[in-house]
């Protein structure tokens, strides 16, 4: 019986141990599976429970599993679970029962004194991924509690930390349009409209197409997109009005296994994406026009992104960046979903570790521009021309800028991140104005920006790019006017322009308080650098009662009315890291131009090039027939027929680097029109630094008479009782001519005529809205007829910037360190221009295509001499602003 | 009138007040109509009442959008042009733009286009020098073999297909080429 009895306590034993093995199995293998591999239908609570206490609510992770559990690294299989909270928060409202959310807006009405709340119902979403049979998740039972790890908890995740973000943004733009607006005395006329909830612009109206905000506008976020496209990736998307979140591959990562590490496992790359969304309100706040009581879209918008590097989209990248900041207030991006992974986190202050050695908070040491264009944290010895690189210095200086009003002004983080957003908000409301009214008080009719409405799409996205310049000034006039003569006095100017100078972004010599304000000419003696104060049109309504006119007058004391008044200047004391070069210090190489220009014309080249541009964003249009890549040779020369990259690689003669040199091969006004008939129109080309002499058929031109004030092209005209502009912006290409031992430049349009007998059918672009029988034998192709170089080193050259330390570190590396030729970066796409040659082009022609350049951190392209106003947007279409380039060429066979 | 008569007096009143209530609550709303202004009285700052002369509309102070036929003009008439029915055209629409536009983008996007697609979204008149073009805003979206994609929007000639205007490409994080 004992025997028995003990047999029986083994068994038990036995079980117990048994069954602790067996859970000890069971667990280990629990743990093995990954818990952050997407997984289906994760319900975690009871189906048939309502829990009042998680109606509308989840468990969520507030920060990545970086910052999360303190750890320099996690592996990839990471348990989420891990960094959930115990407590619930709020995801969406009770009454939401598919993961949406609403937007508020809360605009003061200055007259009442009231607070008017405007919501767009369903102003956000989240899906799992963009397939069509996605469905939208539904409540469980009223919550939104789904198991760690499953599609479900990321859309959840994704919603979170979205709605977030966004509900910050509306108390930023409340905040704005009050502080703008209704608050205090202002000394600037503001870019932000008044009126911004009627138009719909503190939203995405535009993509409603009509005036009403429907269901196109709402913003969705795709959770967890795991296809190719989304490999190491995530994007804000217009056209959908869509963030997608996609994924890594981290080291060790195989095809076909799950993705166990997700972009939406990282909240501060949501809030980074969140921010490129953002940015495009803020350029878009003035973008919509009255028809009669309604506000209408325009038909075309401001995007922080041209496709390709270029440095608004680079600003773009740090901006994008400093939402994380201001959401987390930790200056660094993508610590987890990039940084463990892939070296692709951001630092965004000087102090952070992952900057290299020469970096740090001292004024001489910071990330500035142009210096740290090309800088890669993860490798500094090696130069990367990238977005996302380029645009550090944005985001560090605005996180710099942050804690100065945190320190100067004794504002907390929130109050701090409003007023940079406000500053933000204005200068990008101004410079993305493509209704060129600048403000609502510009009653001049002239436009301030942008040029004119009808030329505004080419100015803002080629003539006049939104540059690091460009920015920097806005910044600085805004910060005065609403800050240090405002909202905080003691964020003095002096501190505000050496703040700027410690990143080099003191380019300018004044402010520009008051937009381009166009005449022809910006000299002293014509100069309008103001405009007069009026309430704003189509404000007189029952809503306000008319009186806005004291309204305004009250609010803005100070404003300038007069004809004439000085800009605010720069304190020149306040210059010292931000070096200003003269445009001469960009340099053909001491061979001449044609030893400058790379040149790619073999066939390979010509028919890529057109689909690594339409993924980029941008159709061209090549001609058919005439010219194409069926002509193209491989010698490196220019041949009739072929469609040719041809890049500058310039070179920079001074001892500082130059930033942001971009090329210009679009349509100019460098011609004198002597007769504009439609049958036979007569051009002289304008003689500019002595090209072409008088004797070689050059004419001296003033401005007044060749300036267009619209941006109208000298382009073939729609029917024949019409003529051609009398000013106008001609294609850029000349063609000599001899004939009695004389040599002249002329048009194409004259010697396609008269020496090569060409119709009108048979030039190049023949067809297309923009033709023009001036560019009948040599056409840049529209859409590659722009080039930008980020950076150019001292005394080097384009490429030699970009190759140089690469080429440095093989002469003394041993053989298997070398770095092979192939993954040695050279100049990007965006540094190419594309020429199309007629193939009856007899060989032997000689060609001079007169491009302009221009850089960021030119001392003379803005103003004709310091004391000056600064050049016109109409004067944008001459060459004051510019180097002009002459690039001769013969074709050859 | 005793105290029954007195509460029932109150609980009708109760409920047409309820009904009032409810009934002006129950406003309906229109889907499309989502900008709800409300106006909320703030703190009790002193406000300045009105004094000048009340002002005409919105709807009077701008123009209704000018229209070619049954397309909405955008933009400002060409000098000259006083009336849009004066407005020459320098293009006539066709069909068939949506077609060449298509064969445009097969041509161009190449052996690495794996998948394109375009939606017309808007068909509308614009200014051209001194005529008007009939144009069709459109959005493309575009995948290649190698995992790229983008989306953008174009303005497009309404009888040739040529994209006249690109804008609002998707932005990516994915990096440039790295050693």
């Amino acid at each position: 019986m004992k025997a028995a009895r003990m047999q029986l306590q083994l068994l038990r034993l036995k079980k117990g141990t048994l069954f602790g093995v067996s859970f000890v199995v069971f667990a280990f293998l629990a743990s093995g599976c990954n818990p952050t591999e997407l997984q289906s239908a994760g319900v975690r609570t009871d189906p048939n429970v309502v829990n009042e206490s998680l109606l509308g609510k989840a468990y969520v992770y507030e920060d990545d599993p970086i910052n999360a559990t303190g750890r320099s690294s996690q592996p990839a299989n990471f348990n989420i679970n891990k960094i959930v909270g115990k407590t619930p928060q709020t995801i969406v409202p009770l009454t939401k029962t598919t993961l949406t959310n609403d937007c508020l807006f809360q605009q003061e009405q200055y007259f009442f004194g009231t607070t008017s709340p405007y919501s767009f119902v369903d102003c956000l979403r989240v899906l799992s991924s963009d397939s069509p049979s996605v469905v939208p998740l539904q409540s469980n039972n009223g919550n939104w509690v789904f198991a760690a790890g499953s599609t479900e908890f990321y859309q959840v995740q994704a919603m979170y930390h979205t709605n977030k973000v966004v509900e910050r943004m509306m108390g930023s733009m409340q905040f704005i349009h009050q502080q703008l607006h209704v608050a205090g005395s202002k000394s600037l006329p503001p870019a932000v409209p008044y009126d911004l909830a009627n138009m719909g612009t503190w939203w995405f109206k535009y993509l409603a197409s009509k005036s009403q905000m429907t269901k196109s506008a709402q913003l969705t976020v795709y959770s967890s997109i795991t296809d190719e496209t989304l490999r190491n990736n995530a994007f804000y998307e217009p056209v959908a009005n869509a963030v997608k979140l996609g994924w890594t591959s981290y080291p060790g990562y195989t095809t076909g296994k799950p993705y166990s590490v997700l972009m939406v496992q990282d909240p501060s790359v949501i809030y980074h994406e969140m921010g490129h969304a953002f940015m495009t309100l803020f350029l878009n706040m003035r973008n919509a026009e009255k028809n009669g009581a309604v506000w209408d879209p325009l038909k075309y918008q401001a995007f922080p992104y041209y496709g390709f590097y270029s440095e608004l989209g680079a600003m773009g990248e740090g901006i994008a960046d400093y939402f994380s900041y201001a959401m987390n207030a930790r200056p660094s991006l993508g610590d987890w979903a990039f940084g463990n992974f892939v070296f692709g986190r951001r630092p965004m202050s000087e102090d952070h570790e992952l900057h290299a050695p020469g970096i740090s908070a001292a004024a001489d040491e910071r990330v500035s521009y142009p210096d740290y264009l090309l800088y890669e944290p993860s490798q500094p010895q090696f130069p990367l021309e990238d977005t996302h690189n380029g645009g550090m210095f944005a985001s560090h200086y605005l996180v710099a800028l942050t804690d100065s009003l945190k320190n100067e002004c004794f504002m907390d983080h929130n109050t701090a991140v409003d007023h940079v957003m406000l500053v933000m908000a204005e200068s990008f409301a101004f410079l993305g104005d493509l209704t060129g009214k600048g403000s609502d008080y510009n009653n001049t009719a002239k436009s301030i920006v942008n040029l004119h409405p009808n030329a505004a799409y080419d100015w803002y996205y080629s003539v006049r790019q939104v540059t690091a310049r460009r920015w920097s000034q806005a910044m600085a006039r805004n910060i005065y006017h609403f800050i240090s003569r405002d909202a905080c006095p003691n964020f003095t100017k002096e501190k505000s322009e050496k703040l700027l100078d410690m990143y080099g972004l003191l380019l300018f010599r004044h402010y520009d308080d008051n937009g381009t304000f166009s005449t022809s000419s910006s000299d002293s003696a014509t100069r309008q650098d103001s405009f007069a104060m009026v309430s704003p049109t189509g404000l007189f309504n029952s809503t306000v009662g008319g009186f806005f006119s004291s309204m305004f007058g009250s609010n803005f004391a100070n404003i300038i009315s007069g004809t004439k008044a000085a800009p605010t200047t720069v304190d020149e004391v306040n210059r010292v890291k931000s070096v200003l070069v003269p445009k001469a210090a960009l340099d053909y190489k001491t061979t001449g131009a044609y030893s400058t220009i790379f040149i790619d014309d073999s066939q390979s080249f010509g028919q890529s090039i057109a689909s690594n541009v339409l993924f980029q964003g941008r159709v061209i249009s090549p001609t058919v027939g005439i010219a194409g890549p069926e002509y193209n040779n491989g010698n490196n020369r220019i041949s009739p027929g072929e469609i040719v990259g041809i890049g500058l690689d310039m070179v920079n003669r001074s001892n500082v680097p130059i930033g942001g040199v971009t090329i210009l091969a679009t349509p100019w006004a460098h011609m004198k029109v002597n007769s504009n008939s439609y049958a036979s129109p007569q051009t002289q080309p304008c003689s500019i630094n002595g090209f072409p002499s008088s004797s070689e058929g050059g004419v001296v031109c003033a401005d007044a008479d060749i300036l267009p004030t619209d941006g109208a092209r000298f382009k073939k005209p729609a029917s024949s009782s019409s003529t051609y502009p009398s000013k106008a912006l001609h294609p850029v290409c000349l063609v000599q001519t001899s004939s009695n031992n004389e040599t002249r430049w002329v048009s194409q349009d004259y010697y396609r005529k008269n020496i090569l007998q060409i119709e009108d059918k048979d030039c190049l672009g023949f067809g297309t809205p923009d033709f023009a029988p001036s560019e009948c034998l040599a056409r840049f192709v529209p859409g590659m007829e722009m080039a930008f170089l980020a950076k150019i080193e001292p005394q080097l050259s384009y490429i030699e910037t970009l190759t140089k330390p690469y080429n440095d570190f093989n002469l003394t590396a041993a053989d298997e360190d070398k770095i092979p030729p192939n993954q040695i970066p050279g100049p990007a796409s965006s540094s190419v221009l594309l020429l199309e040659m007629h193939k009856w082009i007899p060989p032997g022609t000689t060609f001079t295509c007169r491009l302009r350049a221009q850089f960021t951190n030119c001392s003379d392209c803005f103003e004709s001499a310091a004391g000056q106003d600064e050049y016109t947007d109409i004067e944008y279409g001459g060459h004051k602003p510019f180097k002009v380039l002459d690039l001769s060429f013969v074709v050859l066979e | 009138m005793n105290r029954r008569h007195i509460l029932r007096i109150i609980l009708i009143l109760g409920i047409v007040v309820t009904s009032i209530m409810l009934w002006q609550r129950r406003a309906p709303v229109a889907p499309e109509d989502i900008v709800v202004p409300r106006s909320q009285p703030q703190a009790q700052a002193p406000v300045e009442t009105p004094e000048a002369p009340i002002q005409r509309g919105d709807e009077t102070l701008s123009p209704a959008p000018l229209k070619k036929g049954t397309r909405p003009f955008y933009g400002a008439l060409p000098p000259g042009v006083q009336n849009i029915r004066q407005l020459k055209m320098a293009n006539k629409p066709s069909p068939e733009w949506r077609k060449k536009l298509v064969t445009h983008i097969k041509r161009i996007g190449g052996a690495n286009l794996k998948s394109y697609s375009v939606t017309p979204e808007e068909s509308y008149v614009v200014p051209d020098g001194d005529a008007g073009r009939y144009v069709e805003r459109v959005t493309v979206k575009i995948t290649g073999k190698k995992g790229e994609y983008t989306s953008f929007f174009a303005e497009v000639d309404s009888e040739t297909g040529y994209v006249i205007k690109s804008w609002g490409a998707a932005i990516p994080e994915k990096r440039g080429h790295r050693h």
